[in-house]
């Protein structure tokens, strides 16, 4: 037989029992859809942290603190007992453990790997007030010279400079009463903080650019020596404290090394490219989990398939029979079965993924009109078209497989037993 | 020429063992018109089935000329090529055209769209029903749904025709049409007729008839020329 003829004659026994196909389709199309939607979800989700993160891949900055200062676990004691390692440092069981002292950062220095050591100071403003009257609070960082921003308008900070000088992320303007980015350069932006004898103070900071933020961004970015100034009033001692300093790594060392090198100091230290891979790795984990649920949707309709030929080998059994005595082949019976139950999950991973674009469309235009409102071109959902044309195929090989023992009876169903009258 | 050698079928096994073929040989000439006539439960159709590779014998072979038909690689095959079987009960695909159901043996065989379309409908020419070929095979009558299985059978231009009762499902005026039909076609195309029949006055009209009884050959009679001699008593 030729492949166009057993494909179009599988196609047409598909229509001989409707509701049966329907049924058996419908289960696979379930499957296929939270299969579509669980990696599509990853995919978007991937390419949102490459849009967040991506501009950070290279940048030379690393954030360095005490070694298990991240670790709080054993501090709350309600793990498992853990013996005694003297060559891992112990884990926090006071904050003040995890701060820098000034010997560590001393310490930190004198490490050859290290070029630089910036001050990430955080002061903490209460509010912002803006013209109108209204007071709103803003995240604040310090600027960080190396690390990409996107500049909507006016400039960037200067490295050690541009005192009074902050920029601001482009969906505060209106704390200054601009409209627009540009229209927001050059305005002063009020502040109010408090001081460490806990009386009110209240500054200004003129603004010299505007910036779409990221994910990691703070809303406003104080130039170094205001932030400086802005924490030293804030520390009960007139000097700030940290609990991590930012370094810059050496070009002659690689990334690994710069890392065991503060081992080996017993501080860690981890770059934004870091911070990248570990959400792609929980994004991956929970889209194998989804894609997981999806594979036992999928495995359960592979039952229904598997049931559904049976029933077809029974029922065209005189059918089978006839083909037999018509010339044809063993290997003929076999594959119209097969070609039957590759079609079935062809159609239901169509119908599926049909399904599943609508779920896209909706899903996406939801979410660009609410959390994802700016970012242009981003899509939650993102099943592509190969992702989609992956999918059809291992759908149809999937129940193609699952139909081989069905196709195999119908194969060696005796033509004579077949063709009984009675 | 397709020749039955010595041909024994058992069913069952040592108590159950049942003997529905018993050490049968014939020789079919080609273009010969040949009747196997026997009761009912006879073994008549555990021959044809034999005889076209549908089942195996226990025993004994068929070959048609030097070669045994089941040593050739593709029985199957053979069949497609060399054997056109017609059913008591038509065996049509009623939901298909009639033009579909004389193609199907053609495109079994991977013959394309086009030029198999153009052999089924010379084959329904031949038997009367090339008007019908657009139809439904479920909406003809008894008598015609047998004339379409017959075009099916020639659709191949099989050497060997088989039929088994091919009148047993007819009424005596359809059943005398497909009569004259099949040995109308063995004039004109020199195809080789083979008929399981009960019915006398059908086996008569054969130049040769073979009388079965509880899996023997009890007769083999072939007439010559209207002359009829007997072969084994
Ligand atoms: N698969 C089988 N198992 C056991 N007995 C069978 C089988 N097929 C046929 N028979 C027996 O073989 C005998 C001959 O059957 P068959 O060739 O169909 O007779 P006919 O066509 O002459 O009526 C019958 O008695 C039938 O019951
Ligand atoms: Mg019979």
């Amino acid at each position: 037989m030729r492949s166009l003829d057993l494909i179009s004659t599988a196609n047409s026994n598909l229509r001989r029992s409707k509701l049966r196909t329907f049924l058996t389709i419908l289960a696979i199309s379930i499957g296929t859809f939270t299969l579509a939607l669980s990696l599509g979800l990853g995919q978007g989700v991937r390419n949102y942290i490459t849009s967040q993160l991506g501009d950070y891949q290279n940048v030379n900055i690393y954030q360095v603190n005490k070694e298990g200062a991240n670790d709080f676990g054993g501090a709350f004691g309600n793990g498992d007992p853990q013996e005694y390692d003297p060559n891992k440092s112990a884990a926090v069981t006071d904050f003040s453990q995890a701060y820098l002292r000034p010997t560590d950062i001393d310490k930190i220095q004198e490490i050859d790997a290290v070029n630089e050591i910036i001050f990430p100071y955080a002061p903490a403003i209460d509010y912002a007030s803006a013209p109108d009257g209204k007071k709103y609070t803003v995240p604040s960082s310090t600027f960080i010279p190396d690390i990409p921003v996107r500049i909507t308008a006016g400039q960037n900070l200067d490295k050690n400079g541009d005192e009074g000088k902050v920029t601001i992320s482009r969906k505060y303007v209106k704390l200054v009463g601009a409209s627009s980015s540009e229209d927001a350069i050059g305005k002063e932006l009020k502040i109010t903080y408090t001081d460490a004898k806990g009386q009110t103070q209240e500054d200004g900071l003129i603004i010299k650019g505007t910036y779409e933020p990221t994910l990691i961004d703070s809303a406003l970015t104080i130039n170094s020596i205001d932030a400086k100034r802005l924490a030293s009033a804030q520390a009960p001692t007139g000097e700030p404290t940290f609990f991590a300093v930012l370094a810059t790594k050496d070009s002659s060392i690689s990334d690994q090394e710069f890392k065991n090198k503060l081992s080996e100091n017993k501080f860690s230290a981890s770059s934004l490219a870091d911070i990248n891979n570990t959400l792609n790795n929980i994004v991956s984990g929970v889209q194998a989990a989804l894609a997981a649920f999806s594979g036992i949707a999928i495995l359960a309709s592979v039952v229904g398939v598997v049931n559904t030929l049976f029933m077809a080998v029974l029922e065209r059994t005189r059918e089978i029979g006839l083909f037999r005595a018509l010339g044809a082949k063993k290997k003929t019976i076999f594959g119209l079965f097969s070609v039957e139950a590759a079609l079935l999950g062809f159609w239901g991973s169509v119908f599926g993924l049909i399904g599943a674009y609508g779920a896209q469309l909706a899903v996406n235009s939801i979410a660009s009109n609410t959390f994802l409102k700016g970012i242009e071109g981003l899509q939650l959902l993102n099943i592509t078209p190969m992702l989609a044309i992956m999918i059809v195929g291992i759908m149809a090989t999937i129940t193609m497989v699952a139909g081989i023992i069905p196709a195999f009876k119908a194969s060696r169903l005796d033509p004579i037993e077949a063709l009984r009258n009675e | 020429m397709l020749s039955i050698q010595s041909v024994t079928k058992t069913y069952g096994k040592k108590d159950n063992k049942f003997t529905a073929l018993d050490n049968v040989s014939a020789d079919f000439e080609a273009g010969t018109t040949n009747a196997i006539i026997g009761k009912s439960g006879s073994g008549k159709s555990t021959m044809l089935h034999i005889m076209t590779g549908l089942d195996r014998p226990s025993s004994g072979d068929i070959k048609d000329g030097e070669a045994s038909i089941f040593q050739k690689t593709d029985t199957d095959k053979w069949r497609g090529e060399n054997v056109g079987i017609i059913f008591q009960s038509f065996f049509l695909q009623g939901n298909d055209s009639v033009v579909e159901n004389v193609a199907l043996p053609l495109k079994l065989k991977g013959v394309n769209r086009r030029a198999r379309n153009k052999q089924a409908m010379e084959a329904l020419e031949q038997v009367g029903l090339l008007d019908k070929a657009k139809n439904k095979a479920k909406d003809l009558s008894g008598g015609q749904k047998q004339r379409v299985a017959i075009a099916r059978a020639l659709v191949t231009k099989p050497k060997i025709l088989v039929a088994d009762e091919p009148t047993g499902n007819l009424d005596s005026e359809n059943g005398a049409a497909v009569e004259n039909l099949l040995f109308e076609l063995n004039q004109k195309l020199g195809t080789t007729l083979l008929i399981v029949t009960h019915d006398l006055d059908l086996a008569k009209r054969c130049s040769r008839v073979i009388f079965l009884k509880d899996g023997q050959v009890k007769k083999d009679i072939a007439k010559k020329h209207h002359d009829e001699g007997e072969k084994n008593a």
